[in-house]
Formats: C-alpha cells, structure tokens, sequence
C-alpha cells in the first residue's frame, strides 16, 4: 500500500480523543469505529446510506457512518450510541418507551433509531405521528413493521407536550 | 491532525482545490460524499485520490444579493430546509425534502444534486425552472453561466477543472411547483420529475425535466408552445393546450431506459405530469 494513502488523525468520540493511525484516506467512519475503535454499538448493514443502522451523531446532526469519510470527521464532535446513555446506565425515556411499546425485535436497526429519533425530537418537541413517520425516513426495520417504534417515539412527543 | 497526503487534500481555499486537481486530475472533488462514497463502497469506482471541498469557507453561504437568492455549493439539503432565507422558495424546499433521507440530507450538498451524473436528483430540475444562473472558478477565474449549459457541458466533457461556487436564483413570481414519480412514496431518487414556474407578469413558462435525458434539462419547445397557447390577457388556457404541452415536453426528450424504469414508462410520466401541473397552474396561481 502506498505509504501516502494513509493518514492519522484525532477523532472525538463520546467526549473523547481517540487516535486513528495509519488508516487508509477512503476508510469510511463506520469502518474505523467498528474495526479499528471496535465500538460495535453502530451497525453496519446497506452500505450507501439507505438504510440508517449506521446512524451517528456529528455536531449533533444525524449522519450515515457508512457514507462519512472518516478523515472528514476529524474535528468534529461525535456522538454513538455506546456515549448515548447517561453514565450511570439508566434508559433514557426513549429508551424506556421502546421497551414498553415492544419497538425492539431483532434490535440490529435500534442504535440507528435511538440516535435518529433522539435529535428529531430534539428539533420537533412536539412531532405528530405523521412527521415521526417522516422525520424517521432515513431509518429502515425489517422486523416491526414500524408502528411499535413509531408509537414508542410519539410517546415522548406527547411526554414533552404535556409537560 | 491529519499528515499531509497527496490523495486526501481537505482543501481550504478554492485555489488550493483547483491547484490540487491540476496536480492530481484522477483525484474526485468530494463534498457531502452521499454519491461517491457509496460508489466507492460499493465498488463502482475506484478512487484516485480525493479533494474534500468541505472546508472551504463560503461554499455555504446562502444570501440575497441584488440578482436574486445566492445558494452556495456546498450547502446542504438540511441547510435549504431550515435557513430563513428560503422561506418563501417552496420548490426548492419542496426538492430538498424529497432528496434522500433525513440522515443524507445532513451532507448531501446543492452542487453534487448538480453535478452527480445521475439524472434522478429532484433539485436539478427545479433549479433549471427557476433560471438558476451557475457560478464557477477555474484557473483562469470566476464566471457565471447558464445552468443548463453548465450541465449539459459537464456531462460532455466529463469533469473539468472547474468548482461549482454556487448558483443564484432570480426572484420568481407567479406559480412554481414541482412533481415526481419515484419508485417509493417517502424521499428519496426520483424515476421522473416535472418542475414547472409560470410567471403571468413576464409571460413566461418554465419547464425543467428530470429523468428525461443525460442530464436535467429544459423543455424548451414545451415551454415556446405553452408561452404561445396561454391567453394571458384572459389568464386562460385551453383545456387541449395543457395535454399538447405534456405531449412536446414528451415528444423533445431521450429518458434513461434502466432498471428503475424504461424510456417509454419515463416519457409516458412525462408527458402526464407536465399536462397535469400546467392545468394546476392555473387553479393555484397566486
């Protein structure tokens, strides 16, 4: 491999400085997160941002791993699911909502909704139903058939309506 | 901090872009990344080097200036939907919501819905209907050209040494609306799109095409029979005008024939949605 092809870089993970070295320039940021940083937390699956299981917060926007230059991505905050929970591990209340609406199956697609579904309320606090269905586009589940996680989300829309 | 490489350059300049691309012309301009980074993975192509123009300050600008709505290249479909200055733009809020998915619209960027050499991307077409008027840089400076130009001229001679900086959209007035058929309800490529501007003070109908040929483009002959068969005085139009206008803007294009749609599929949509949004032109004209 040409020496000139890889690069090193700091990436800011969770609140914390990771070190990648020498990895090549077209590693995406899954690739490296899961294979160099082994945090598995964020799911590899289609490849070309169809299908949202890579989803990761950078700079608090939801992004697919998969289709991110991990280079790019140096200088920036990043957000997975394994820095998602509070630090005493509690369920945060769209966590909580899942487990209630039976929202997880085989839970591959689930890191990809938290994250996705997490800065959605945060910009729409007090989504409907129909602009959850829309807001959640980038994010596919082969199992559910979508309605639990979808009512698991509203759930917390209404939460924060009411309150 | 990233070593220096002479196949991954995060640009911060346009000059530093354009001298990089010199230096390297394998290399790709890569921006949002949401074309060419699935390419890659998924093995289309085989990169050569890259030149991130991500870093480029102004690339993301969005401002009035004097000659309409100056969008830059480098701004994403998430930036179109929430930045207050395209508040009264529903068409290209409309194509920024239908591209991609919410996570694809937090890089996909105004120039790679340009200048990826799909002919599925919603902006595009919109864009064209609207008059966009593109701005570029080369080594030899900036210059401003006709978008339809732009990207007929792109297509041909495949990429040249030239950034896209941004595009200016001339304040519309009258009707715009853009509609598509796509293999799925939610956002996402479309198979065809219609995007339409009827304006009555200039007397003027815009029609841009997508899924109609290479590149998006203009109907051109459409749009002269349509200018023709309005009677603007009386603000009519003939109810056999709006189905002979779907059937020139059908008649003047080549479609892709692919595994999404054949051609015939996509001049049949064509030919449908350019009638219907002409006679709802004149139902909704504000």
């Amino acid at each position: 491999m040409n020496d000139d092809a890889t690069l090193s870089y700091t990436l800011r993970i969770n609140g914390t400085d990771r070190e990648v070295r020498g990895a090549h320039y077209t590693e995406t940021l899954l690739e490296v997160l899961r294979y160099r940083l082994a945090l598995t937390g964020t799911k590899q699956a289609c490849e070309e941002g169809a299908c949202g299981a890579c989803t990761v917060l950078i700079d608090g926007q939801p992004v697919n791993a998969c289709v991110e230059l991990a280079a790019e991505a140096a200088g920036s905050e990043i957000l997975t699911i394994e820095g998602y929970n509070p630090p005493d591990g509690s369920l945060t209340p769209l966590q909580q909502a899942l487990v209630k609406h039976a929202g997880v199956q085989c839970g591959y697609c689930i890191p990809g909704f938290i994250l996705a579904a997490e800065t959605f309320l945060k910009e729409h606090p007090n989504a409907t139903v129909d602009d959850i269905r829309e807001g959640m586009d980038g994010n596919l589940c082969r199992c559910t058939g979508y309605s639990a996680i979808i009512n698991a989300i509203a759930e917390v829309a209404e939460g924060n309506h009411a309150s | 901090m990233n070593l220096p490489s002479s196949v991954f350059i995060q640009a911060t300049t346009l000059d530093e872009a354009l001298k990089a691309r010199a230096r390297r012309p394998e290399a790709r301009f890569v921006a949002g990344g949401t074309t060419t980074i699935p390419d890659q993975n998924l093995g289309r192509f085989q990169p050569e080097g890259y030149i991130s123009l991500r870093r480029i300050p102004g690339l993301r600008r969005i401002e009035e200036t004097g000659d309409g709505l100056f969008l830059g290249a480098g701004c994403t479909m998430a930036d179109l939907l929430t930045n207050a200055l395209l508040e009264d733009q529903p068409m290209i809020r409309l194509a920024a919501r239908t591209t991609g998915t919410r996570q694809l619209r937090s890089r996909s960027t105004v120039g790679g819905n340009l200048f990826t050499t799909r002919t599925d991307r919603t902006l595009p077409p919109c864009l064209l209907a609207l008059e966009a008027v593109a701005h570029l840089v080369s080594a030899s400076g900036e210059s401003r050209r006709d978008l339809g130009e732009t990207l007929r001229v792109h297509r041909e001679r495949g990429a040249e040494p030239e950034i896209l900086v941004g595009v200016t959209v001339p304040r519309a007035a009258g009707f715009q609306d853009f509609t598509r058929v796509a293999p799925r309800n939610g956002a996402g490529n479309a198979t065809a799109s219609v995007a339409l501007c009827v304006d009555p003070g200039r007397k003027a109908v815009r029609l841009g095409l997508g899924g109609a040929g290479p590149v998006a483009m203009r109907a051109l002959e459409a749009e002269r029979f349509a200018e023709s068969a309005i009677d603007w005085e009386d603000r009519s139009l003939d109810e056999t005008a709006a189905v002979e206008f779907g059937e020139i803007a059908a008649a003047h294009c080549d479609p892709p024939d692919d595994a999404i749609g054949s051609a015939a599929y996509r001049r049949h949509a064509i030919k449908v949605m350019a009638r219907r949004i002409l006679e709802r032109a004149w139902v909704e004209m504000p």
